[in-house]
């Protein structure tokens, strides 16, 4: 859905805009001439201004182009030493401006991010700074390996992620998803600078990066830096990752672990193919969000009986999740018995499904998503968020909202009912016994 | 895009009630938090257990699922209740946000928020003799038990807490704003009756809205459909600021748990109050020594000594206590301790390194500058504010900070003293002891 000609006349030269169904925001986006896709949301009104430049890289990607393997987590140690510059470290750079400064690595990307309240220009100069190359050395590298073995033994003893792990471990066979995106202290061991920056050199070329920016800013403002900034020497491409090939099968029906924890978790996951299209992509999310709400939301047909029955708590909760090559529904509790939560929620995921979606339920589920994407706007962060989302997904602005609208109830049972017979595992986190004090 | 002030208009509604406005229409959503005082006492676990109860049902909406449908209805409106802990204050929060704009119909829908808003505190469902439902009452007496239990499963934040339950042993502080396991057999339908009314008719009682309205339409709007009738005469409460000197000698606790890292808590304390003329200095030694990348305790236990991922420390103006936290590999506690310690001293000897002064005050602008986007921020600032008995400009609390000297920070040095170290892990020796039992 493109703005109107009035609009566009006023759009930045190199730039289109799309409009936001609901809120009339104009999103716009452009590229530089050695290929960053920019996207920016003008947010007129807003003190605070929020950037982040992203590498479709991430800890999927576990080979360089030239076919070398690499350490299981480095995408993430790369994150690290991103943030020492041949201008020193960009912490005290935007520390000195009072921006909040940080980065993440997911499955398939890793952001680099600022939040500012003023010298937007500047910080913004200093993201892209960032990204163009790596400065390391092999006594930083080792002094960083200590740091993110902290790191790697703090989400150890956080149930949560142990969980989630355990479960992608035991749905997947060979899809890299299955490994912990930080790697563990045995995998980030071998990592040196020159690995660091060969992986530098291949995954964050200018064609490989998207900026996305929200905030009062000026959008021909942050086109023209990125195309100035965002240079190499050397021509690059984006990544074009081969096909991830998975069985339908899982690997493991249970994984479990025995945590320093007081109550038990249990989370089901169901496992099917990944979407093959940008469309079916939106469709598939969109329906199995709300076939999932409708089930395990509060007061859904699970979740309401279940709770009132003191099976489960509000710790109970489903999401769906898709990537390259992977796609899964992930429902997570904490429990008392596990064994008796299993045959509980059983029975009532019979009972649940006895019967269609009706059109109210759905129209509820409906008011609910469209309620949590207007609220999106009300911040620079969620809103880049989304431009991101909308880039790395490849699209358009109102593909969602039309996804939503055009959802019918029947629609949302055949994909409640394809969902729930796909292939499943547990993920089954129990107490150690020294634990229970 | 901006056409109102966005200020925050206080009003007096009655005894013990304040009205706080902030008129917007940047967002399309808005906001209505509801915070009753009592005392952090012998009720704490009453309350908690209420403010889950109410969350529950109410006579309008007398299932989980009648409720759920009508926040749904709301566009998926958020509704939280819970219960806080602010200096020696208990407070009962209730907060909720709603679409009001960008959506069909969404303008209308401030009432009706409002409205339900008012149910849900002032109505709930109720059983025989006035009673508070029994069968959600013995729910979620259950489930406060299990969220008791699991708070040591998060085991930074319970690290945490168990420091401060140590320090401030004898003082209201010690008691976790849930409650205790042991108080929940008391926690009868017709108790709870009890205490729900006792605090509608006098517990102070903040109100916040911001939204797309002005002072006097939402000051009509909350007479009408949230306040209820049969207000006493207000409670006076002990004043939510309490401070005492340090303990002669530090105390020092270790419990023993199988986790992968080990979390160090330092507790020091110095009778300065919130209102005391030293609070921005004992601000800013928290802030140079831990309040961000730029401060001492990052550069140094992480960057210098790669100790650690996180390292952080925070002035608790209600108390009186800076409170440092860093997680480490059990090996290293004594040598993270001494670090800790000698940084400590440092800039309590008014060593303010600049760059982590600049970086402290900085960021605080940030902060500041970033409330007139956050709803949440700018109503948590407010309400400590009017807590703890501030000002509660954050722009001149700025201005206080930018006056800071070093001769100000080494006054509060002065009076800082070490009173409880906590570690929870387990040190190398301290295994092998056990061990052989």
């Amino acid at each position: 859905m493109s703005v109107g000609a009035r609009t566009r006349a006023r759009l930045p030269a190199g730039m289109v805009g799309e409009r936001e169904p609901l809120t009339g925001r104009v999103a716009l986006r452009g590229r530089t001439p050695q290929g960053s896709e920019v996207r920016v949301l003008p947010m007129p009104g807003f003190t605070r201004a929020y950037a982040s430049v992203t590498t479709r890289y991430g800890s999927i990607d576990t080979h360089l182009p030239d076919g070398t393997e690499l350490p299981i987590g480095i995408a993430h140690f790369l994150e690290h030493k991103m943030f020492q510059t041949e201008a020193g470290d960009v912490f005290d750079l935007y520390s000195a401006r009072g921006a909040s400064a940080n980065a993440y690595t997911t499955f398939d990307h890793t952001s680099y991010l600022f939040s500012c309240s003023s010298r937007f220009e500047e910080n913004l100069d200093t993201l892209f700074d960032t990204m163009a190359s790596i400065t390391t050395d092999l006594a930083a590298v080792e002094r960083e390996k200590g740091i993110i073995g902290q790191e790697i033994a703090m989400y150890e003893d956080d149930p949560g992620w142990r969980g989630y792990f355990g479960l992608l471990g035991a749905l997947y066979r060979r899809h890299p998803v299955r490994l912990d995106i930080a790697g563990t202290a045995g995998t980030i061991a071998p990592i040196d600078p020159a690995l660091l920056r060969r992986t530098h050199a291949a995954y964050y070329h200018p064609a490989n990066l998207i900026v996305a920016v929200a905030g009062d800013v000026d959008p021909a403002y942050v086109l023209a830096r990125a195309g100035e900034r965002l240079r190499v020497a050397h021509a690059g491409q984006a990544l074009v990752r081969g096909p991830l090939s998975e069985p339908a099968a899982v690997a493991h029906k249970t994984a479990s672990v025995k945590l320093s924890i007081q109550r038990p978790r249990a989370l089901l996951g169901w496992k099917e193919d990944a979407p093959r299209s940008g469309p079916e992509r939106v469709y598939r999310e969109t329906a199995s969000v709300v076939a999932l709400d409708l089930l395990f939301g509060d007061g859904g047909r699970v979740e309401g009986p279940l709770y009132d029955a003191g099976v489960v708590d509000d710790t109970f909760g489903a999401s769906y999740e898709l990537g390259e090559g992977y796609a899964f529904a992930l429902l997570s509790a904490e429990v008392d018995d596990i064994a008796a939560y299993r045959r509980r929620l059983s029975e009532a995921l019979t009972q649940a499904c006895r019967t269609p979606f009706s059109a109210a339920e759905v129209e509820r589920s409906r008011r609910k998503l469209l309620g949590r994407h207007v609220r999106t706007f009300n911040a620079p962060e969620s809103s880049a968020q989304w431009l991101l989302d909308l880039a790395l997904d490849a699209t358009p602005v109102a593909a969602d909202i039309e996804a939503l609208a055009a959802l019918r109830p029947r629609d949302v049972t055949r994909r409640r009912d394809e969902l729930l017979a796909a292939p499943t595992a547990w993920s089954l986190l129990e107490p150690r016994r020294s634990a229970a004090r | 895009m901006q056409r109102r002030s966005d200020r925050l208009v206080t009003r007096r509604l009655g005894a013990g009630v304040r009205l706080h406005v902030l008129p917007t229409d940047r967002f399309t959503t808005s906001v209505c938090r509801v915070v009753l005082h009592r005392d952090l006492g012998e009720e704490a676990t009453a309350t908690a257990v209420l403010s889950q109860v109410l969350r529950g049902a109410t006579e309008r909406h007398p299932t989980r699922e009648a409720l759920a449908e009508r926040l749904a209805d709301l566009y998926g409106a958020s509704l939280g209740l819970s219960t806080e802990r602010l200096g020696d204050r208990l407070l009962l929060a209730a907060t909720m946000e709603w679409p009001t704009a960008g959506l069909p119909g969404s303008r209308g829908l401030l009432r009706e928020g409002l409205r339900l808003m008012g149910e849900v505190l002032c109505h709930p469902k109720r059983g025989p003799g006035g009673a508070l439902d029994a069968e959600i009452t013995d729910t979620e007496r259950t489930n406060q038990a299990r969220a008791l239990r699991s708070l040591r499963d998060d085991k930074g934040r319970y690290a945490a807490r168990r420091a401060l339950a140590i320090a401030c042993a004898g003082e209201p502080y010690a008691l976790s704003p849930e409650g205790r396991e042991e108080d929940l057999p008391g926690c009868t339908p017709a108790r709870l009756a009890e205490v729900h009314a006792a605090m509608l008719a006098h517990a102070p009682m903040e109100i916040f809205l911001v939204g797309d309205l002005d002072p006097e339409a939402a000051e009509r709007a909350v007479r009408r459909d949230l306040l209820w009738t049969g207000r006493g005469a207000p409670w006076r409460l002990p004043p939510a600021v309490n401070v005492r000197a340090a303990r002669a000698r530090p105390r020092r606790v270790v419990e023993h748990e199988q986790v992968a890292q080990g979390k160090l808590v330092l507790v020091f304390r110095a009778p300065i109050a919130a209102r005391d003329a030293r609070t921005p200095a004992a601000h800013t030694l928290a802030g140079v020594l831990g309040g961000g990348p730029y401060a001492r305790l990052f550069k140094v236990v992480r960057e210098t000594h790669g100790l650690c991922y996180y390292a952080n420390a925070l002035w608790n103006e209600a108390k009186g206590l800076l409170v440092i936290q860093v997680g480490i590999d059990p090996k290293n506690e004594a040598r993270a301790r001494r670090l800790i310690l000698a940084l400590t001293r440092e800039v309590g000897r008014g060593t303010l390194e600049p760059e982590a002064l600049t970086g402290y005050r900085e960021a605080l602008a940030h902060r500041v500058a970033s409330l007139a986007d956050s709803r949440g921020g700018a109503i948590a600032w407010a309400h400590e504010a009017l807590t703890l008995g501030l000002d509660p400009s954050p722009q001149r609390f700025l201005a206080s900070l930018q006056r800071v000297r070093p001769a100000d920070v080494r006054a509060v040095g002065r009076s800082l003293k070490l009173d409880t170290v906590f570690f929870l892990g387990a040190t190398p020796s301290r295994r092998v002891v056990r061990g052989h039992k």
